[in-house]
């Protein structure tokens, strides 16, 4: 922290920036009066900003090379932000120049379910963007390496790995995850064994398990023979229409959709699906489907498709057949970190696994 | 000689004009769940056959009380062919009464490919049949695995329960407090009419 007054008389006003050991910059803030007013970001993608916090923010963003305390940059000036090479965005909170976010709210370090930015929880995180550890994703990356990067990333991974561990209970174990980079653990639905994943305009993502086959404890009366539950072990119809809808949620919050996923680890495989189509068509996309329709397409994906196909290749004439969906990519993520693409391939629509270079 | 040829070219086109047709004994088909290829793999035409009359057994009318409610399920046999995938299953309707006659839910007049009916699955591997089950709340945790068991002398008892698997579908609108199942969740007994 470098302050540019007089502390011991007056609230905070200065730079904070936050580093890690090895002094690389993970985040940084400029402070007026004891207030967060604008968050520094790297200089790394020029002219870019990402829209980093909820949607109920009033945000501008631009690119400054002149220090609110001590004017433009220069060689050797104390700016934090010049001296860094930071680019400053201005976060005015409800669209007041005079307002800001409390400087204490740099020490909740994770989102409470998201909300208001003004609410004392909110998202403000040590982690700019959620890149803790290395590995992130760039706008302009393909998905592969988008993937690759996601795989990467110190606090995804763990997350992932949890999961591999949890594909044995009797009820789903996952995670959603914010824009800030934050997660937050998934409940099960209180009389079954899935989980409900909340929705709201700060999500970009989920992860959770489909179950291994399981004793339910019950015995056949005839055969006494131990009843066993066997889950499908794909990415279901609610788990399509949920990433959907996140995607929406992300081209209506100028959120990049391309970082939109829905990941899904079972002991068959960890698969993913990324938007890769054309988002001028995103509302076209049905969401918004009645409950009748969506005991349809329940029936139906598994009878006609999964069950009948495969599950991956099941999955994927269910995307384009179904409900007539061209802009979801599957990929399979191996536990060696390899990544393939699957495709239908000719008019036999063929499994066609591809590989990520 | 012509009555030869004649026969020859009409075997021709017989063969030609059928699928190749690959047989799945129903009891097997269980195996091909959570497959790589799923039922079909590679072939042109599955028919998924009940070779051993395994399903006769399940058919006919089925009642029982659990939780002080009566329970009437209605099976029957049939088989379906969409032209890939041709099919020996079981169907089932319900109707559920209270200790007072009032209906509680009855799905027993819609037809059979009404999302309420359960309609096909599998023979588990203990030698229940298993129907995918959906409810009228399906999108706020009425879902899951019905399993049928039958036994006892000539087959006249019948053992039932719901596995419930709660998926929540998104963007659904549901209640703080799980909407309550109304098939049972324990295995309850019914006697065959």
């Amino acid at each position: 922290m470098k302050d540019c007054k007089n502390i011991k008389t007056e609230k905070f006003s200065g730079e904070i920036i936050i580093t890690d050991l090895k002094g690389v910059f993970l985040n940084g803030y400029s402070v007026n009066n004891g207030k967060l007013i604008a968050q520094y970001k790297s200089k790394v993608k020029k002219n870019k900003a990402s829209l980093f916090f909820s949607s109920s923010i009033s945000a501008f963003f631009q690119n400054s090379g002149t220090c609110q305390y001590h004017g433009p940059c220069y060689d050797g000036s104390e700016c934090i932000m010049c001296n860094q090479n930071l680019e400053e965005v201005f976060l005015i909170a409800g669209g007041s120049t005079d307002a800001g976010i409390l400087v204490t709210n740099i020490y909740f370090n994770g989102p409470s379910g998201g909300g208001d930015f003004n609410d004392a929880k909110e998202t403000i995180s040590w982690i700019a963007g959620g890149e803790s550890g290395g590995g992130f994703e760039d706008e302009e990356d393909d998905p592969c390496t988008k993937i690759a990067n996601q795989i990467a990333n110190t606090a995804f991974k763990a997350k992932l790995d949890l999961l591999k561990t949890k594909t044995g209970l009797k009820k789903e174990t996952g995670f959603v995850q914010n824009k800030n980079g934050t997660f937050e653990t998934l409940t099960v639905s209180a009389t079954g064994h899935n989980l409900r994943i909340p929705m709201g305009s700060t999500r970009i993502g989920y992860l959770h398990t489909h179950l291994d086959n399981f004793l339910n404890g019950k015995t056949d009366p005839k055969t006494g023979a131990p009843i066993e539950i066997q889950p499908i072990r794909m990415l279901s119809p609610n788990d399509v229409n949920t990433f959907l809808i996140m995607v929406k949620n992300a081209k209506t919050s100028g959120y990049p959709t391309s970082k939109i996923f829905g990941t899904m680890v079972s002991s068959s495989g960890t698969y993913t699906i990324r938007f890769t189509g054309d988002t001028s068509n995103l509302n076209d996309i049905k969401t918004d489907y009645t409950k009748e329709e969506m005991r349809e397409l329940s029936k139906i994906f598994r009878d006609k498709y999964v069950n009948k196909w495969g599950n991956e290749r099941g999955f994927l004439k269910y995307l384009k057949h179904k409900i007539g969906v061209t802009g979801i990519s599957l990929y399979k993520i191996k536990s060696s970190g390899r990544i393939r693409p699957l495709t239908l391939n000719g008019t036999k629509e063929k499994l066609e696994r591809g590989d990520c270079e | 000689m012509k009555n030869i040829l004649i026969i020859i070219v009409s075997l021709s086109l017989t063969t030609l004009s059928c699928k190749a047709q690959q047989i799945i004994p129903v009891e097997n088909a269980v195996n091909y769940r959570n497959s790589e290829g799923g039922l079909m793999g590679d072939k042109d035409y599955v028919y998924v056959k009940d070779v051993n009359n395994l399903l006769n057994k399940f058919v006919g009318t089925w009642q029982g009380i659990y939780d002080n409610k009566t329970f009437e399920f209605n099976v029957v046999k049939i088989t379906e062919d969409d032209g890939e995938l041709k099919e020996d299953k079981l169907i089932m309707r319900y109707k559920i009464t209270d200790s007072e006659s009032n209906v509680i839910e009855d799905v027993t007049s819609l037809p059979n490919d009404d999302t309420l009916v359960m309609n096909g699955g599998y023979i588990a591997k203990s030698g229940s049949y298993v129907f995918y089950y959906q409810g009228k709340n399906s999108d706020c945790g009425q879902n899951g695995d019905v399993f049928i068991s039958v036994y006892g002398t000539n087959h006249t008892k019948m053992k039932l329960f719901l596995q419930v698997s709660g998926e929540i579908w998104s963007g659904a609108d549901c209640p703080d407090t799980p909407i309550p199942q109304i098939l049972p969740t324990e295995q309850m007994e019914l006697i065959k009419q």
